[in-house]
């Protein structure tokens, strides 16, 4: 009984540690303004799914109207992996809602991801997904 | 037959072969989700590093292709940044250890650590992330000088770490617990020792897998643009001292910051906040957020 | 303490030949007191440390080429070590540029390395500017350069090749940066580049004014060289490069370099543009984070020459695009 509680004990510490793949590329809190978010509404245009981060390029307007590209980072490809989310989950064209921290630099146009949204058309179901970028 | 009496390997006196998984219940949000912009403290900097840092902007590990697939070097990798596999490799006829071997997750990294007594590579050698590591036995303790190390950082809000830096470890395995003490010279950037420690807990059922990388147009700007700011320009500097109430001198680090009196000296002016806002659990990559409570 | 003392050689060292460089002249070398150092970098390449600039060495069964000639007193060591590695004739030499470090030895090599297998001299390549520069009035009323020490396979074109040793070796012209005459050297198989004096990482860039050289151009030449160069695996190793001085690198050195003279310039620019002079720039100290590892207080190539001649350069630049 104590060996079969010691070999479960160890298997659950297992499973948690394996789930930690960490290597921290850069420092979120020197990239982001992470107590402000900022939501935009637009056209996506690339959809990176790739280490260390992958990135979505979605064509949307700022708060002056005035039609930009942004660069939203989203997880590895190891963690959207785990979230079930794949390189055919979203497709250039789709149009997506996203909420994120705005990045430092405003010429960037720069964002990490907090959620996205893409809601249903007549030919893709509706995605969502909503989680911390690590 | 004289020079490989010259190079003399090592009989293993501690095993740290093994699956390792970082633990951070020190310095974690540092390590995990990233230091804060402005955080200098504890890091016995010069006045080159500090410009260094206040000029950083961060959009330059995107802009830059070719940081975007820039692994840590051998001493920030240390900061148990990624599962760590360590093993032995044994001389079959001596029986003897020449030397350890370790496997990061982050960008696939591998060191060699010579047990055999062999000289590091002269100055005018190549550079790499890991550097050359060479190791002795002190009791129980293994004691690891590393050179040859790139150009890297010594904090990831762009404190630098310069090519001519010494990196020395203490590797101290107690059961199922590796402490790792750090020391890293640098005549370019610090004007004493920095030393750190991290610790490791065995995981004999880790899966480290493979890392893979490949550059991308993250933030597209024009070839050759390099991200900074303007000297006297970052307007983000004060942020990290007005968040956790400490004196603005103390945000600057330098040697002084390192020490325990220092926190004597800036009593009267050390306010925290009455309600913690940032950060305020860290004990593992699930609850490290700026929002966990 | 050791890396300290390392740099501080490092530093003495380019001071003495930086002076020779810049005055025009062959310094007053006892070959005896001299370590020269042959490094094997990749596949048929080779490096010798010591003598003035870095020389680069290919050797295989067609002989030997040179990437420049170091300086005229230890040629014959030079050449000596060359033929530890390959006693097959010298075919081919480029120089970088046309300073002595990396040119005071050409007349001497040109008659050392050839050999009974020798079918001519060894072509001499460089670009234009340096046969001009060699074959003009000398500056600081320095003697004339002698016609043995020419370049006499001079290139006009961005770009010029050869094959030798089993492999292409492509020399890049890069305009106004060190010089006006700088040529890059890519051994495509070996996958080497030697940079001549764009690229020297232990110091702050010469940029050579009275020469043609320029901040502009030196930013342009080290992005090309990263252009050319490949990693093998995350930013490390592939394309070994070696540099006008110092050590053996790869592509992410170079980095490191190109970033701090594109900082330093961008900085620059924004003074110049809000008006400060050359002495209220200095007394800024725009290179303050680089000082440590890249400058000096003393000898032919300060911190304070690096940002007047920056200053210059650019200030030329930024009243034309005014």
């Amino acid at each position: 009984m104590k060996r079969t509680l010691l070999f479960l004990a160890i298997a659950a510490a297992s499973l948690l540690t394996t789930q930690v793949k960490v290597y921290a590329h850069h420092s979120f809190a020197a990239t982001y303004f992470e107590d402000k978010t900022i939501t935009i509404d637009g056209t996506l245009r690339q959809f990176l799914y790739r280490n260390p981060h992958s990135f979505v390029h979605v064509e949307a307007p700022d708060d002056k109207g005035v039609m930009q590209t942004w660069a939203v980072e989203w997880g590895a490809g190891g963690q959207l992996s785990r979230d079930g989310v794949t390189r055919e989950s979203l497709k250039p064209g789709d149009h997506v809602i996203i909420t994120g921290n705005p990045g430092r630099d405003p010429e960037d146009h720069r964002i990490r991801m907090q959620s996205i949204k893409r809601p249903a058309t007549a030919t893709a179901a509706e995605f969502n997904w909503k989680g911390v970028v690590r | 037959m004289f020079a490989a009496l010259l190079a003399v390997p090592a009989f293993a006196q501690v095993d740290f072969t093994g699956e390792w998984a970082p633990l951070y219940h020190e310095d974690g949000p540092e390590r995990l989700p990233g230091p804060e912009l402005g955080d200098y403290t504890e890091l016995p900097i010069n006045a080159a590093a500090r410009m260094a840092a206040d000029t950083y902007d961060a959009d330059r590990i995107s802009v830059v292709p070719e940081y975007q697939c820039r692994p840590h070097g051998a001493d920030y990798s240390m900061r148990g940044l990624g599962n760590l596999r360590i093993w032995q490799e044994i001389d079959q006829n001596s029986q003897k250890l020449i030397a350890f071997h370790t496997h990061m997750l982050a960008w696939d990294s591998e060191r060699t650590i010579w047990m055999d007594g062999r000289p590091h590579p002269p100055a005018y050698a190549p550079h790499t992330w890991q550097g050359f590591s060479t190791g002795v036995w002190d009791g129980n303790m293994l004691t690891i000088t590393t050179t040859h190390l790139k150009v890297n950082y010594l904090r990831r809000n762009g404190v630098p770490r310069s090519d001519k830096a010494i990196f020395t470890e203490h590797w101290m395995r107690h059961g199922d617990y590796l402490t790792v003490v750090t020391v890293i010279e640098d005549p370019v950037y610090l004007t004493e020792p920095l030393v750190r420690s991290d610790n490791w807990s065995l995981d004999p059922g880790q899966n480290i897998g493979i890392f893979g990388c490949e550059y991308a147009p993250e933030v597209p700007r024009p070839e050759g643009t390099v991200p900074a700011h303007l000297p006297g320009n970052n307007p983000y500097l004060r942020e990290f001292a007005g968040w956790y109430g400490l004196p603005y001198e103390a945000t600057r680090g330098g040697a002084e910051t390192m020490y325990p009196e220092y926190m004597k000296k800036i009593a009267g002016e050390y306010h925290p906040p009455a309600k913690c806002s940032r950060y305020c659990k860290c004990t593992s990559l699930f609850d490290c957020n700026l929002n966990s409570k | 303490m050791d890396n300290l003392l390392s740099r501080t050689r490092h530093q003495a060292v380019f001071v003495f030949f930086a002076a020779a460089v810049v005055c025009w002249a062959q310094p007053q070398i006892n070959p005896d007191n001299v370590k020269l150092t042959m490094a094997h970098v990749q596949g048929s390449v080779y490096v010798l440390m010591g003598d003035g600039g870095n020389i680069t060495v290919q050797v295989g069964k067609d002989g030997v080429a040179m990437v420049d000639t170091g300086f005229a007193p230890l040629a014959v060591k030079a050449m000596a070590e060359i033929r530890k590695l390959n006693t097959g004739p010298v075919v081919w030499i480029v120089n970088t540029h046309v300073h002595t470090d990396h040119t005071g030895g050409n007349a001497e090599i040109m008659k050392l390395g050839m050999t009974r297998e020798s079918v001519g001299p060894p072509r001499l390549v460089a670009q234009s500017n340096v046969l001009n520069r060699m074959s003009g009035p000398q500056p600081n009323g320095a003697p004339p350069i002698p016609e043995a020490a020419w370049p006499n396979d001079e290139y006009f074109l961005p770009t010029k090749d050869f094959f030798f040793n089993s492999e292409a070796v492509i020399v890049y012209h890069v305009p106004n940066a060190h010089t006006d005459g700088d040529s890059l050297v890519f051994f495509r198989r070996s996958d080497v580049l030697s940079t001549g004096d764009i690229f020297t990482p232990e110091h702050y860039p010469i940029i050579d004014l009275a020469r043609g050289g320029s901040v502009e151009g030196e930013i342009k030449g080290l992005n090309q060289i990263i252009d050319i160069t490949v990693p093998a695996k995350y930013q490390e190793g592939g394309t070994m490069v070696i540099p006008g001085h110092g050590r053996l690198c790869d592509e992410a050195d170079v980095v490191e370099y190109r970033n701090m003279v594109t900082i330093i310039r961008d900085r620059l620019v924004d003074m110049i543009h809000r008006g400060m002079t050359l002495e209220q720039v200095k007394a800024a100290k725009p290179t303050l984070d680089y000082d440590t590892q890249y400058g000096a207080t003393s000898g032919i190539w300060t911190t304070d020459m690096f940002v007047e001649a920056a200053y210059k350069s650019l200030s030329t630049k930024t009243v034309s695009e005014k």
